[in-house]
This record gives structure tokens, C-alpha cells and sequence, in this order.
């Protein structure tokens, strides 16, 4: 890990009928495998929605890897690769051919491109489907493509949100072990999930927001003593017993 | 709670349900109270100004059942039936793919023969409605001012309607087994479009023919007058049913409500398994021609990325190439003239005499028009309807070039179709021709602007009819798309007074754009 941060937040504010991210200050180190926790309507999506370009905050500010998301938007998005609950796909388009959409939309270089794509669709049990439109697709196979989309343009930022929901067992295990391997090539990885077992076993760092505000931040073992600190008895306990005890009660 | 307590899983309770779904999707849809009035002002309108005339006109004069009556009462009989069969059977194929509450249905212990029958009725009850929406104006008059027995009229609409239903579905049915549920997705859609469009085209035959049809239309009068529409004659018996003859009327109606019922009868089981390959279709792999298994095709700026991905996704939405297809349907004959017309003109020092600028001027005003109507098609589900409206909101591309993108696109479909009549009139009359090249593009980039302004962002999947677009945006759409016609029309004829028009839309433009949404999804 650099010494570089990859995503700088400063009293961040985003309101809709009510506070959804309030004056959150958030700093996710470069190379970092980033967990956002927090229970359901915490914030977790508009701020990380807010960094994709796709919500314009209130007020504060918001910087990639020094690059300011509201000053300039486009250099900013071509560092990130933001990959929602939903893939973003095309139902009448093939993976090769939604490769080739989101590669020009980043202006990747044809023969990197190509070279990318094919690498992308063999590594996720794709490239036998190439020529197959994404409307027949499972859930899992969506996800995959819509991952291979993500990473065409090896961004150096990574965002997701809630990228393991409704993946089997073992779509799961090549997502997670995919976002290692981008980690391990020095890409930032930041998502948000409900499955604690998959913060705990492998971010770096976790961040548990609750009604827009964070609300503790660390390694497991800091989460940890903070949770004891507060009153949590249980000595070593899981990330749920931590999580639990430090948003009162709320679920993930 | 309802007034009459119909027997649970019975046909007319299923009939009542399917009935209430249809009427709230009409009344529950925003504006839908909106639309309900403006159709009872047309009808109040049609009434004072088609209806209340013709009825006056007739009278009580006693009609008698003569050979050119009976066919021309025929003939009206078999363009409906032609028109409500091409709903029918767009209706039918879509019916198996949007499903609804289908897998409800074919889940529960109802025999599936039971769903399939209310599921044809609910399917004919849309044109029935239309159609005597549209007739009502002049047939209320015309019973209630002296002429009672044609009130019979709705009952031989409601029999059509039901031979409609039922071919219609036994049409899906029967592609579904000759060609399969995906193929019968697009061929459906397309041969509705074809079918609604024959009678047009019949008309038009003429133009296509060697003697430019003399001696086949001879041909028909002469089988018309050979007796096999007198009165007794059994081809008769549809017309005396419209002119209220009890005999007739009961015969065509029993007739109908039989096939009907054999109908759903015989293709129940079938139903069920069709129902079932159709559900299928969604998870099934769908494979693109061979060409796109290599990995050509990378590279290249945002803007040429965005006109490829909007081209392929154009030539694969089968609802969308049958709304072409019609309109390209509607152009061909002129087509067919205009480009015979031109190589009379390349072969003879003197153009034929009827083509002359004012005889040519119209020319150029259809194409306008059509431009207008089938860049509004392209441009509608191109712009508005997208799937993935957040990758483009998170890629590091000027929006502004997106959306030129999907402009651009829509207008390539609309060169291709126009190029050759546009080509033609330019060899037969340049100035007409240059009217219509311009007006076409000016009409076409006006559909196009219309859909950026009043755009309705939803996946393409909502997108299935026209009723998934701002209703706004479809009127502004045909009345700049008359406004230009008008224009260019006038234009290539010569007349000063091209202006007035021409002004009228460009500041009917103005005021659209200063009413265009803000809220943009990319």
C-alpha cells in the first residue's frame, strides 16, 4: 500500500427529505480492500453513488487520488469503475460486445481492449457465452459480465455495492477472489455488503456508517477493542457481534 | 363488493377480472382521465360534424339490399377484420412474452382451455373497442334518426372481433409451432404489421402491376357482377347481418362465437405448452451471427461506440422493426412510383405530363412526414428507453456527446429508407427533390429534438408500446411532422405561402423546447 489516498471525503452532506449522508470525512488509503457497513438507509449507497458521479452532494468535497470528482467530473470517472446491486447491462448486446461498448466509452486503446476482454471473459467462465446475447443469462452470469465491464479499463478505484447479492456460492467465491487479485495488483477496492463474513475476511479496513455519519472505522482487531470499550463483553467476537454493538441493535 | 357473485374460477369471472385489469390500466395510467376526455370530446365532435349529417342525409329511406351495397358493406367487414386481426395477432405473441399474471393463471387448477378463451376475449376487446369507438359518431345518429336496424352494426363488430381473437391467437400458435417461440417473437410482430397494411397495399397494387392493373381490376368487377353478391347469395349474408336481418345477423354471430369456441377448445393444451416454451425464452442462450465471435469491433472514439451499440440494439427489438416495417410499408408504393417515374424520365427527353412540380409537390411533402414519423419511432426507444443509464452517467464522456450519438443513430435507419424516392424525385424535378431532402432532414432532426426534450427514461423492456412515451412528445411529434410536410409540399410547389407553415413549426418548436424536461437520466 502507497501512502496515497484513493478517495478523500470532507464533511460530505447529502440531503433528501432528510440528512442521508451528513458531514461524513472518510479517507480510503490507496491499494486498500475497503468494507462500508451500516444498516439498511445508512448512507452507504448515496456516498458511494456521490463518488461514482451519479449524485451531486449538498456540500463538501470529494477527491480520487487528488483528482476533484466536482471540479472534474471526467477525469475523476476514469480512475473509478462503479458496479451496482444491478448490473448495468444490455440485454440484446453479447458480454464481448458490451466489453467493446464500455471499453470505447473509456477510450481503452483497441488492442488493449481486445486483449483485456478476452483475459476478463476466460478468467470469469465467460469467454463461452461470448457470443451469447446477456438477456438468457443467469443473475450470476449478469454479475460476471457486468464485472468484466468494471475492469476493462483496469480502473484504479474500485466501487461496489452489494456485489455478492443473489450470487451462488460459487459466483460469490470468483467475485471475491477476483476483487483479491485487483487488490494484490495495487487497485483500491471499496464495497458495501450485508454478508459480514465477506468485510471480515477480506478488507483491510472497515468503516460502519449509520445515519450518514460514520460511526467507527478500523482494522477488525481496532473494531474490536472500540466495541469493548463500549460495553461488548464477548472478549473476540465476530464482526457481527461488533457491528451489532456499535449501531445498537440495528441490522446490517 | 360486487352486486352479482359470479361462481369463483367460472369463464365469466375470470371474463370480469381480465375486464377490471384492462379498464384500470386505462384509467389507473397517469393521464389516463385526460385521455378519456379528449376521446369524448372527439366523440361529441365526430357526432355534430360525420354523424348527424350522413344520418340526416339518409333519413328514413328505405335501403335496399342491392349488389354494390352488399359489397361494399363486405369489403368494410374484411378491412376491419384485416386490421383487428393485425392487433390480434401482435396482441397474441406479446400476450405470451409480457406475461403478466399468465404463470398465476396456468399455475392455478383452471383448465388452461378456460384461460385461453378469456385470454383471446380480453385480446379482441381492445380492437372492438376502438372500432366502435371510432364508428359510434355516425352510427348513433344514423340508427337514432331512422335507421334502428343498424345498431346491429355493433353486434357484427363484437362477431369480427371474436373471429379476430381467434385467428389471431391460432396465427401465434401456429408460428410458435412452425417456427418456435423466440423466431415467433419478431415474425409475429411482423406479420401483424404486414397484415395491417394489406389492404393499403391491395390498393395500391395497381402501381405495381404491368397495365398498371386495368386488367386485373376488370378482373374482379366482372367476378363482383357475376351474381356472387345478390342479395341471396351467400356472400351477401355478412352485409344483410350490418343492415340488421335477423337470419343473417344470428347466423354470422353463432358462426363466429363456434369457431371461437373451437378455437379455444382445440388449442387449449397447446396454450399451456406454448405459455411455457415462450417463458423459456428469457433463459435460454441466444447467440448472435458468427461475425461477432471474434474480438473486432474495439476501438474507436465515444461517439462511433454509441451509434454501433444504438444500431445493434435497434436491429435486435422485434417491436420496433414491426413499427418500421409498417411505416416502410406505407412508403414503398410511392417508391415504386417515383422510381419508375425517374427511369421514364432517364429514358425520355420529356417527363410524363402528371409528373409535374405541382403534380410531384405532394410527394415531397410525404416523405417529410414520414421521415418525421419513422425518425420519431427510432428516436423514441433510442433516447429514452436505456438500459444501463447509470454507466453512461459514470463514464468519462460528455453527455452532450452521448445524446448527439443517439440522435445520429436514429437518423441513419431514416436515410436508408428514404435515400432511393428522395434520390428518384431529385432526377425527375431537382427542386422538388431538394424540398424533399431537406424537408426529410429538417423533419427527422425535429422528431429527433422532440424525444431529447419531452425523453422518458425507463429500460428498454418498458418500452413495448408507443404508451411507454411521453404522450406530449407523440403529439408534438406528428403535428411538427404535418407542419413540415405542409411546408416542404408547398415549397417544392412553388408557393410563396410555404412560409407561413414553415414559420408556424419553427415556433411551434420554440415553444416545445422552452417546455422540454430539464431532468436529464445521462
Amino acid at each position: 500500500m502507497s501512502g496515497e489516498n484513493a478517495l478523500e471525503l470532507k464533511a460530505l452532506r447529502k440531503i433528501f427529505a432528510k440528512p442521508a449522508v451528513d458531514d461524513l470525512d472518510l479517507t480510503v488509503k490507496a491499494g486498500e480492500f475497503y468494507a462500508l457497513l451500516g444498516p439498511n438507509g445508512a448512507g452507504k449507497t448515496t456516498t458511494l453513488r456521490m463518488v461514482a458521479g451519479l449524485l451531486q452532494p449538498d456540500a463538501g468535497s470529494i477527491s480520487v487520488f487528488g483528482v476533484d470528482v466536482l471540479a472534474d467530473p471526467q477525469a475523476a470517472k476514469r480512475l473509478i469503475a462503479w458496479l451496482p446491486d444491478e448490473p448495468m447491462l444490455y440485454d440484446k448486446l453479447t458480454p464481448l460486445e458490451y466489453l467493446q461498448f464500455v471499453a470505447g466509452l473509456w477510450g481503452v486503446e483497441a488492442a488493449r481492449a481486445r486483449e483485456r476482454a478476452e483475459e476478463l471473459l476466460r478468467w470469469l467462465d465467460l469467454w463461452d457465452q461470448r457470443n451469447q446475447r446477456c438477456e438468457g443469462f443467469s443473475r450470476g452470469m449478469k454479475q460476471k459480465a457486468a464485472l468484466a465491464g468494471a475492469l476493462i479499463h483496469d480502473p484504479k478505484l474500485l466501487i461496489l455495492d452489494e456485489p455478492l447479492t443473489g450470487l451462488d456460492a460459487a459466483v460469490a467465491r470468483q467475485v471475491k477472489d477476483l476483487l483479491q487479485a485487483r487488490v494484490k495488483a495495487g487497485a483500491t477496492v471499496i464495497l458495501t455488503t450485508h454478508i459480514l463474513e465477506v468485510a471480515e475476511r477480506l478488507a483491510d479496513r472497515i468503516g460502519i456508517i449509520q445515519s450518514g455519519r460514520l460511526r467507527a472505522e478500523g482494522t477488525l482487531a481496532e473494531l474490536r477493542a472500540r466495541a469493548g470499550d463500549l460495553g461488548d463483553r464477548s472478549g473476540g467476537g465476530t464482526l457481527e457481534d461488533v457491528f451489532l454493538q456499535l449501531v445498537g441493535g440495528e441490522a446490517a | 363488493m360486487s352486486g352479482i357473485a359470479l361462481p369463483a374460477g367460472s369463464t365469466p369471472w375470470l371474463l370480469v377480472h381480465e375486464l377490471k385489469l384492462s379498464l384500470r390500466a386505462v384509467t389507473g395510467r397517469k393521464g389516463g382521465l385526460r385521455g378519456l376526455i379528449i376521446v369524448g370530446v372527439a366523440l361529441v365532435l365526430g357526432t355534430i360534424f360525420g354523424g348527424i349529417p350522413v344520418a340526416k342525409m339518409l333519413g328514413h329511406a328505405a335501403l335496399q339490399p342491392s349488389a354494390p351495397l352488399m359489397m361494399g358493406f363486405d369489403a368494410a367487414l374484411l378491412l376491419i377484420f384485416t386490421l383487428m386481426l393485425s392487433q390480434t395477432l401482435a396482441s397474441a405473441t406479446t400476450a405470451f412474452f409480457e406475461r403478466g399474471d399468465l404463470d398465476l393463471l396456468l399455475s392455478s387448477p383452471l383448465p388452461a382451455r378456460r384461460v385461453l378463451a378469456v385470454r383471446a376475449v380480453a385480446i379482441a376487446t381492445t380492437p372492438f373497442l376502438w372500432f366502435t369507438l371510432f364508428l359510434t359518431p355516425v352510427l348513433l345518429p344514423v340508427a337514432v334518426m331512422g335507421q334502428p336496424r343498424f345498431l346491429a352494426a355493433y353486434l357484427m363488430l363484437a362477431a369480427v372481433a371474436l373471429l379476430a381473437g381467434a385467428a389471431g391467437v391460432s396465427l401465434a400458435m401456429a408460428l410458435f409451432r412452425l417456427l418456435g417461440a423466440r423466431r415467433t417473437r419478431t415474425v409475429g410482430q411482423l406479420i401483424a404489421a404486414l397484415i395491417g397494411a394489406g389492404f393499403f397495399l391491395i390498393s395500391q397494387s395497381r402501381n405495381f402491376l404491368p397495365d398498371n392493373g386495368r386488367e386485373a381490376f376488370g378482373g374482379v368487377m366482372r367476378w363482383a357482377a357475376s351474381g356472387v353478391f345478390a342479395p341471396a347469395a351467400p356472400l351477401s349474408w355478412p352485409a344483410r347481418g350490418v343492415m340488421g336481418q335477423p337470419l343473417p345477423l344470428l347466423a354470422f354471430m353463432a358462426g363466429a362465437l363456434l369457431i371461437f369456441a373451437a378455437m379455444a377448445a382445440g388449442l387449449g393444451r397447446r396454450f399451456s405448452v406454448d405459455a411455457s416454451m415462450a417463458a423459456g425464452v428469457g433463459s435460454g442462450p441466444v447467440r448472435v451471427s458468427n461475425r461477432a465471435v471474434t474480438t473486432k469491433g474495439f476501438g474507436g472514439g465515444v461517439f462511433s461506440t454509441m451509434i454501433r451499440k444504438e444500431l445493434r440494439l435497434l436491429v435486435r427489438d422485434p417491436t420496433l422493426l414491426s413499427q418500421v416495417l409498417l411505416r416502410t410499408l406505407y412508403v414503398l408504393p410511392m417508391t415504386f412510383v417515383l422510381v419508375k417515374s425517374a427511369g421514364h424520365h432517364s429514358t425520355a427527353s420529356n417527363a410524363p405530363a402528371y409528373l409535374g412540380a405541382f403534380g410531384l409537390a405532394p410527394y415531397a411533402g410525404a416523405l417529410t412526414f414520414m421521415a418525421g414519423q419513422i425518425a420519431g419511432s427510432l428516436a423514441w426507444i433510442t433516447i429514452s428507453a436505456e438500459d444501463a443509464p447509470e454507466l453512461l452517467a459514470c463514464a468519462p464522456v460528455d453527455s452532450r456527446v452521448v445524446r448527439r450519438a443517439k440522435l445520429a443513430a436514429t437518423m441513419i435507419p431514416v436515410a436508408l429508407l428514404l435515400a432511393a424516392p428522395v434520390i428518384a424525385l431529385l432526377v425527375i424535378m431537382p427542386w422538388v427533390g431538394v424540398c424533399a431532402l431537406a424537408g426529410a432532414a429538417v423533419s427527422a432532426m425535429a422528431s429527433g429534438r422532440v424525444n431529447l426534450w419531452f425523453e422518458k427514461p425507463a429500460p428498454r423492456k418498458a418500452f413495448r408500446s408507443r404508451r411507454g412515451g411521453s404522450a406530449t412528445g407523440a403529439i408534438a411529434e406528428l403535428g411538427l411532422g404535418l407542419g413540415w410536410g405542409v411546408s416542404a409540399g408547398m415549397a417544392a410547389a412553388l408557393s410563396p405561402w410555404a412560409l407561413i407553415p414553415m414559420a408556424a413549426t419553427a415556433v411551434a418548436m420554440g415553444v416545445l423546447y422552452g417546455l422540454a424536461n430539464p431532468d436529464r437520466a445521462y
